[in-house]
């Protein structure tokens, strides 16, 4: 322990190299986690799994954090010796990407280093990390957070971003005001309608590009405005962005400027819940580097508003947010029917259901004849509130939860699924119909032991066809976990490529710590995680992983 | 609530300060891009070189082979195609279907040199950087990265007059190279051969087709793997060089298949600034 002191200390002073004086009291402590996740690869070319060199690939980390009084610092060791399948190879490599140090001094707190921050919803800001996507875009510079009186939050941020295990060139100057009229206001101090505000603005600066034929802007601005209202059960929010011409490669450099614009509402009370929500996303992409694709260097996070599923056949075709234009809507009534009604049974039943349907922008040419989205030009003219014809994406799902007694507890979930693979995944291929019904159950023999069985089907007469999940699960409370699971796609339209995919899996936590490790196969597939994606391949062998924290 | 309209006011002016953003009038061309004048820039786009890494056992590099082939077909006169045969997939087997070596001491030294040995399929897109040090490119990214040098201005002009002597099968080529715009690092100039159209065996997935035909395969340089330096400080604009090689096709290569592949690239960056090709016969 004395060593990493040591070295905390040794780092804080040499990130900065500033000096300030501030009491560090005794009580001062140090806390992190652990992760490591490594493979044995066998090579099974039947389902697309092909050998692997290196016969084992990691991907591990180690975050300490070091906590006195006002003062804290951190540093983060990460390992991808190599990278697993499915993440980019450019993550090969060992070495301490992340480091920081926070104080806070009456209402000033600075961070020099690397930090993770958004501004409102992400629309124009958001750093942030995303293990599973292999997305990490961790600020390197320094953020100033002010309150000069409560009820008022200002944030200024400069700094590059990570891309790999390199910095952008470009580099990101932002700020942040969030204003709660309420604490600011004395006659709105105990008013029941509770209001806060807020706004951006951050520009990025890249060098020009001489080769480039356009006049390409080096500084690009975004600007964001929010509100927040709330009034007993009802509760509104929203945040509209815009963008400046920013041409690049993903949006084939058009000088359009962006907009986005994100709205929810929501209405609570015991026993029901109803969310809806509808966004519209018009050439936000926005990236420190104009020539990136790809997950890296995004400044803006567009968040879907699809359910994000679970259950393996649920998330078989997820949806996937298009930054260049998309304009959607999303409505979940959750309701509990109570315990002792006929539906409710003893223990109640919650019962929920969603819908949500994104299609594209309607777009026109931006001048006679130009053709739309030819590079060099406007792009397109988009009339604000109008859908365009093209479907991306519809999704219609119940779920109903109930336990019979004691022992027995069950969930059943039906969805209904329309996926535009040609936009989402970005190759040809029909609309895909599918409907998905799962059962997922669970018996309890007493407080320790329970059985869970989860049995899925998915139809669709597109893509691979028709797909069945099992899966069995055996707890020993709190400590074991084994289970087996196959998934089998019998209707795919070859039969040569009705692949099972089993798998076994156990796994022992012990306060903290937790052991698992898992055998069989995966099959290649999308991994989101709000509305952004990474594309994995097939892959057979054995998997460990360890996680700790202290 | 008083003070919320002056904290507003001055939130918006650290705001206008702190950010900055260029607003870009039309038009949005350059005009300052060079389009007259003897090299005759306004006809000269930049030529794309995409470099397959393959190998005739590896199991997925058809279809790398497709991808490249479907860019070129959307951008003929943009898209140049080299397929490197190199590293562990294209090790020839000593008996069964796998006997033939496409690998040459070119492609072995450059799979080597860009580090692209683990996982095959992999290309380059005229050598432009994927990730800091590194230049690889997965093929399912190929025509995402050609999409954003399409619109780039050429730096260079290479002119290629070739002639070649079919009694001895000698290609004789010259190569003018124009430089257009400053380059202030030093440049190479590369000549190489690629033949068309060779029918040997290639896995695919789990099948082995036997008549597979084999496109822009890589047989050999004219001037090395590197190929001969242009400039020994700096490329200004109007810079004008005229090499001329010439190499002996070996008997195993059908001359009319045969293509040669000429570009230019910077010793710093290692990016190819243009590239053209030229029929053998």
């Amino acid at each position: 322990m004395k060593k990493t002191l040591l070295l905390l200390t040794f780092f804080t002073l040499a990130i900065g190299g500033f000096v300030f004086s501030q009491e560090l009291n005794s009580n001062g402590n140090i806390h992190g986690n652990f992760s490591f996740e490594g493979q044995y690869y066998i090579t099974d070319s039947a389902i697309n799994a092909y050998e692997v060199k290196e016969k084992i690939l990691s991907n591990s980390f180690l975050n300490l954090i070091y906590t006195n009084g006002n003062f804290t610092s951190g540093i983060r060791y990460e390992a991808y010796l190599g990278p697993m399948k499915g993440y980019d190879d450019a993550y090969a490599g060992n070495g301490l990407p992340y480091r920081f140090a926070t104080y806070k001094k009456d209402e000033l707190e600075v961070t020099v280093g690397n930090f993770y921050d958004q501004f409102g919803n992400g629309l124009i800001f958001r750093s942030y990390e995303e293990k599973t996507l292999g997305i990490d875009n961790a600020m390197d510079g320094i953020r100033v957070k002010f309150t000069p009186v409560n009820g008022i939050t200002l944030k200024g941020i400069v700094g590059n971003q990570r891309i790999y295990w390199a910095k952008s060139a470009g580099v990101l100057r932002g700020i942040d005001g969030e204003f709660a009229l309420n604490d600011l206001c004395s006659r709105m101090k105990d008013s029941k309608t509770k209001i806060i505000l807020g706004g951006s603005a951050i520009s990025k600066y890249q060098k020009d590009k001489p080769t480039s034929k356009y006049k390409l802007p080096v500084n690009v601005a975004a600007f964001a405005g929010r509100f927040d209202i709330s009034r007993g059960r009802f509760a509104l929010q929203g945040e509209y962005a815009y963008k400046i011409n920013d041409p690049s490669a993903l949006n084939n450099y058009i000088f359009k400027p962006g907009e986005a614009l994100f709205l929810s509402g929501s209405y609570s009370q015991k026993g029901l819940g109803v969310i809806v929500a509808a966004k519209r996303i018009d050439n936000m992409n926005f990236r420190t580097d104009r020539d990136m694709i790809g997950n890296p260097l995004t400044i803006s996070y567009l968040p879907s508003i699809t359910k994000q599923h679970t259950y393996s056949l649920a998330a078989l075709y997820p949806y996937s947010t298009q930054p260049n234009g998309e304009m959607g809507f999303f409505g979940q009534v959750e309701y509990m029917f109570k315990k002792g009604s006929k539906l409710g049974g003893k223990y109640g039943t919650d019962a929920s259901v969603n819908f949500s349907r994104i299609n594209n922008i309607k777009k026109e040419s931006p001048g006679a004849g130009i053709a739309m989205d030819s590079a060099g030009t406007m792009g397109y003219k988009s009339e604000f509130f109008a859908f365009g014809d093209e479907l991306y994406f519809q999704d219609f799902n119940l779920e109903v939860t109930h336990k019979f007694n004691k022992h027995w507890k069950a969930i059943f979930s039906y969805l209904n699924l329309i996926y535009n693979i040609s936009i989402i995944e970005n190759h040809e291929g029909p609309l895909i119909y599918a409907n998905v019904g799962i059962a997922d159950v669970t018996y309890k023999f007493n407080e320790k032991n329970a059985v869970r069985v989860e049995l899925q089907n998915l139809m669709s007469k597109q893509d691979k066809g028709d797909w069945f999940t099992g899966l069995v699960e055996y707890t020993i409370a709190p400590k074991w976990f084994f289970s087996v699971m196959d998934q089998y796609n019998y209707g795919n339209e070859d039969f040569e490529k009705r692949f099972h995919y089993y798998m076994a899996a156990l796994g022992y936590t012990k306060g903290s710590n937790r052991i698992a490790l898992q055998y069989g196969r995966q099959r290649e597939g999308i991994v989101c995680v709000g509305g952004i994606c990474r594309a994995v391949p097939a892959s057979n062998g054995f998997q460990i992983s360890i996680t700790s924290s202290f | 609530m008083k003070y919320i309209g002056s904290i507003f006011f001055i939130a918006l002016l650290i705001g206008y300060f702190f950010v900055s953003c260029d607003k870009i009038e039309e038009p949005f061309l350059r005009n300052n891009i060079p389009d007259t004048g003897d090299t005759g820039t306004a006809t000269v786009k930049r030529k794309i070189l995409i470099e397959d890494y393959t190998g005739h056992k590896c199991p997925n590099c058809p279809f790398a082979a497709e991808v490249a082939k479907t860019i070129h077909e959307e951008h003929p006169d943009q898209v140049v195609v080299m397929a490197v045969h190199a590293g562990s997939f294209a090790t020839p087997d000593a008996s069964g279907n796998f006997t033939y070596d496409f690998r040459t001491p070119e492609g072995n030294q450059l799979n080597g040199d860009f580090g692209l040995g683990a996982a095959y399929p992999i290309g380059l897109i005229s050598r432009i950087t994927s990730a800091p040090g590194r230049w690889d490119v997965q093929y399912t990214k190929w025509a995402e990265t050609v999409d954003t040098l399409l619109n780039d201005v050429a730096t260079v002009k290479l002119t290629l007059t070739n002639n070649y002597v079919e009694a001895n099968r000698t290609s004789n080529v010259t190569v003018k190279t124009d430089f257009l715009t400053d380059i202030e690092q030093n440049c190479f100039l590369c000549v190489y051969l690629t033949e068309d159209s060779i029918i040997k065996p290639q896995k695919k997935q789990n099948l082995t087709i036997l008549d597979y035909i084999h496109m822009h395969v890589l047989r050999k340089s004219f001037n090395g793997t590197y190929g001969t330096q242009l400039n020994s400080a700096a490329g200004a604009a109007g810079a004008t060089f005229t090499n001329s090689f010439s190499m002996n096709l070996s008997t195993d290569w059908v001359d009319k298949n045969c293509n040669i592949v000429v570009y230019v690239f910077r010793e710093d960056t290692k990016e190819i600034l243009q590239v053209e090709t030229v029929k053998v016969k």
